[in-house]
């Protein structure tokens, strides 16, 4: 969870009245502040002792750029962006460890370890037939290419020769065929359910020759090729069978599995012969440290006990002061907190929700570009649209929603919407830090335009299965991970608008439903590119979704790191294919 | 001696059994896990396959039954979230629980018992003044607290021990430490009153009398003064193992604290379920043996327990 040490203090337009600390101006928990007058009281102890905790500046901020490779040069103040080189000179330095909040005690299983906080697992152990380059596109890997028949239900991958796998055999289509009919067809599949459209389209592989494999879907499905599960070595998955295949998997990645301890680490050593010497880790041995306390991160960081430390807030950050060996990196757009208008999903019932002005009202009337600079203590922007930038489609030119809380007051007239009163709904989760603080700050700003807010806050695992059940009414806060958003449907289907109908919104919009159909089925990445664009300018006229704030995320990086390389928007730790070792 | 110990035991049974059927329908409340486990989009006939493997699918009074049955033969059930039997994931992350709780526990009875006893007999002096406010700090400061200065001052400013992790006998002593704070300070202030009640009484003042030398008196009044405190320090051993969850955490110490953590976070019900009953038997046992120390250690107990009075 998140925390902030410092009071928080709102920028407001001078005409509304002053926000009353206590309410919500002077936010601070009690293990914040506790924290923080330990610190405080250690510090003056050490000082008095003559401790050489003397430094006063803080750590470097890397404000790394987006658009290029995301490659960050650790220990210079330089924050001029190169990329990993393709010859890499091994390091002297053995081990990496990195720290991180959760593996989720997923099996390190690259077909079971999928998504969110647990990617890391399938990343290091995993290589897939396409993935995505810095930018966040995707770029042909275990695959050289693929070609689709004409009625767009087959689609022939051609597979890169001489790649090892970890047992040994080496990389083909017998792989990809194991591995779709593991999760499709057979006698575990009912375990593979988080692969949905695989499962709903994919109806068989076919072997065509070593290198070349053959998948055939019952519809078009242009998403194949972002949602195709990574291989696993299918000599030994045959020779182990499952249970123990789960336990010690086999792939084709950049690091091969040694061990799990539960709820403490997961280490893995170099793969010697992984394929592709540009992402070939120049260290040998890495180490996932499960460090659950940010405070314990940032102790780590600082004493060298790990290399990275994932998952860092603002206020985190602050404890960094002090040590010039540590780089801060800050990767923008990670994490689009929205503000949904949920009232939409029920076509039977009246809300003044579903008035268009109304939600207009609503997203004037809260000063994002304030709490973008005092809650997220200046980690955090001003989402411009619905859409963000990593998704195809997204319209630069789109304009945000000026802060004008008179003009909201003003609309809120017109709708007949002046006492309205509704519900805000929030949860905690790590991909928005803070969002039931946010919910809170945007129900005083809705309270300054008459809009009485009831705030309800749950925990988090009561929360989404409410949320995907339709049980919540009125507003509520989801989440959305950015670097989800490589893959224009998800945005609209799989997080906002999505329900059990796979690829139909829930709001009922048979608009915005048409513009989904289509993009489901182009295959062409341009033409999938412009009714990306239709579906984004959809979403920011209809403001199903508020798009309230867009987070960054914080990683600290040690001094054993020669430099830090990432794919755009993502929060998550690894692929370490951008990262060197010194 | 026997009628007490058996009477003892069947109580426990019972506790269990009670833990057992609330633990199960109090994590039922809470809603279905199937539904933490299917992606929204996934179809019916998907959801109901997912609810079929995990049991879910069935009446609440079915799912009662056979969890009752499995608990009867020491099956703890499956794991929802690591596809696994509970009882194993347990019994990994149990020594690690173990080894910090008895640490703790060894390190909060010594120190406090120690300090307690030098408190009450040097009454009123500045030794006397420093334990009580040690005791009062040890109890009113949370434990994350002193956990995070703890890991300021040792792991990143001094930097003698790590600030994290599991590993040799120098990645225990913070987190041991941390965990002891609290019985050591209730320890203190206990024993201190319990001994210096114990030396107002007449016949501890007939032995100062005698003359009696400084160590014989302490075995002595602590003798006399041990049915609380081993009652106290009984109840704190069985904390120190279900209690440790904050530790666990902030020091990444892989034991069953963090497992139920992720148990909760995951609605991984079995797991949870697992962990309360678990911790709920050490609990359990701990207080049994604390029961029956009290008839090793108080006569008149023994004789209660055969049908004969004390006379107290």
């Amino acid at each position: 969870m998140s925390e902030f040490d410092e009071p928080v203090i709102y920028e407001h337009d001078e005409s509304m009245p002053p926000i009353e600390p206590g309410t919500f101006g002077f936010s601070m928990s009690r293990r914040s502040f506790l924290y923080g007058s330990a610190s405080a009281a250690l510090a003056a102890f050490l000082a008095a002792c003559g401790s050489s905790s003397n430094a006063t500046e803080g750590p470097t901020v890397t404000d790394a750029p987006v658009t290029t490779a995301n490659a960050i040069p650790v220990g210079s103040s330089d924050s001029s962006t190169t990329t990993a080189s393709a010859t890499r000179t091994e390091a002297k330095t053995e081990t990496l460890t990195i720290g991180v909040s959760s593996l989720q005690e997923a099996y390190v299983d690259p077909n079971w370890a999928v998504g969110g906080l647990i990617f890391p697992l399938q990343w290091a152990i995993a290589d897939f037939l396409y993935f995505p380059n810095q930018e966040g596109k995707f770029q042909p890997t275990l695959a050289t290419g693929y070609t689709l028949s004409d009625d767009k239900l087959t689609w022939t991958f051609k597979l890169r020769p001489n790649v090892t796998m970890h047992d040994g055999s080496t990389f083909g289509a017998k792989d990809v065929k194991a591995t779709i009919e593991r999760i499709v067809s057979g006698p575990n599949a009912n375990d593979y359910a988080h692969y949905v459209a695989i499962k709903s389209n994919v109806t068989g592989a076919n072997v065509i020759d070593d290198l070349t494999v053959e998948i055939v879907t019952n519809k078009p499905m242009a998403t194949l090729v972002v949602d195709m599960p990574p291989p696993i070595a299918s000599d030994y998955y045959n020779q182990v069978g499952e249970v123990e295949f789960k336990k010690n998997p086999r792939s084709t990645g950049p690091w091969k599995f040694v061990s799990q301890e539960l709820n403490a680490n997961v280490k893995y050593e170099r793969h010697e012969e992984f394929w592709d010497a540009a992402r070939k880790p120049n260290w040998k041995k890495l180490v996932y440290a499960i460090v659950p306390d940010e405070s314990a991160r940032v102790a780590g960081i600082q004493t060298g006990t790990l290399d990275i430390a994932y998952g860092l807030t603002g206020a985190g950050a602050e404890g960094l002061t002090g040590n010039n060996d540590i780089e801060l990196v800050e990767i923008k757009e990670t994490g689009l907190g929205y503000c949904m208008m949920l009232d939409n999903v029920f076509p039977e019932e009246t809300s003044p929700l579903k008035d268009i002005r109304v939600r207009k009202a609503l997203l004037m009337a809260v000063d994002r570009e304030a709490i973008a600079k005092s809650l997220y203590k200046g980690y955090a922007t001003v989402p411009q649209s619905g859409t963000p930038k990593i998704t195809p489609g997204h319209n630069p030119d789109t304009k945000s929603l000026p802060f004008d809380p008179e003009g909201a007051k003003a609309l809120l007239a017109e709708a007949g919407a002046s006492d309205l009163e509704v519900q805000l709904s929030s949860y905690t989760t790590t991909t928005v830090p803070d969002m039931p603080k946010l919910a809170e700050t945007i129900a005083q700003y809705w309270a300054q335009i008459g809009v009485k807010a009831t705030l309800n806050n749950m925990e988090t695992a009561t929360y989404l299965p409410q949320w995907r059940n339709k049980q919540l009414k009125g507003a509520a806060m989801i989440a959305g991970p950015t670097y989800f958003y490589v893959e224009p449907t998800r945005l609209s289907v799989n997080s906002f608008f999505g329900s059990k109908a796979v690829y139909t919104t829930i709001v009922g919009d048979t608009e915005l439903d048409g513009i989904i159909d289509q993009i489901i089925v182009e295959t062409d990445f341009d033409k999938r590119a412009a009714l990306g664009r239709q579906q984004a300018d959809h979403i920011d006229e209809s403001l199903y979704g508020l798009p309230m704030i867009l987070t960054s995320s914080l990683i600290a990086v040690g001094p054993n790191v020669e430099s830090f390389g990432y794919i755009t928007s993502c929060p998550y730790a690894g692929p370490t294919s951008w990262i060197l070792a010194k | 001696m026997a009628r007490y110990i058996l009477s003892r035991l069947a109580q426990a049974i019972l506790v269990l059994f009670v833990v057992a059927t609330v633990v199960f329908g109090l994590s039922r409340a809470s809603g279905n896990a199937a539904d933490l486990f299917i992606p929204q989009d996934a179809t019916d006939e998907t959801k109901e396959l997912v609810r079929q493997n995990l049991g879910l699918d069935k009446p609440l009074i079915a799912q009662y039954g056979d969890y009752m049955a499995n608990l009867a033969q020491g099956d703890l059930g499956q794991s929802f979230a690591y596809r696994t039997d509970v009882r194993g994931l347990i019994l990994k992350a149990l020594p690690n629980t173990i080894q910090l709780g008895v640490t703790a526990f060894l390190i909060g009875s010594f120190f406090g018992v120690a300090m307690g006893v030098l408190s009450a007999l040097r009454q009123g002096t500045w030794i006397d003044t420093v334990g009580k406010a040690l005791a009062l700090v040890g109890q009113s400061v949370p434990q994350f607290f002193v956990g995070i200065l703890l890991v300021i001052a040792f792991a990143v400013n001094i930097q003698i021990f790590p600030p994290f992790g599991k590993g040799g006998i120098q990645h225990l002593i913070l987190p041991a430490v941390t965990l002891a704070a609290y019985p050591l300070a209730s320890l203190t202030r206990l024993t201190r009153s319990a001994v210096i009640e114990v030396l107002r009484k007449d016949h501890t003042l007939f032995e100062q009398a005698k003359g009696v030398s400084a160590a014989r008196l302490v075995a002595h009044t602590l003798r006399n003064a041990s049915l609380p405190i081993v009652t106290l320090a009984g109840i704190q051993l069985g904390g120190l193992f279900s209690g440790a969850v904050i530790v666990e955490q902030i020091f990444a110490w892989p034991g069953v604290g963090q497992l139920v953590l992720q148990g909760i976070n995951s609605r991984d019900y079995n797991v949870v379920q697992g962990v309360v009953l678990v911790n709920t038997m050490i609990f359990v046992v701990v207080l049994f043996l604390v029961d029956v120390s009290y008839g090793l250690l108080d006569p008149r107990v023994r004789r209660h327990g055969r049908g004969v009075a004390t006379g107290s």
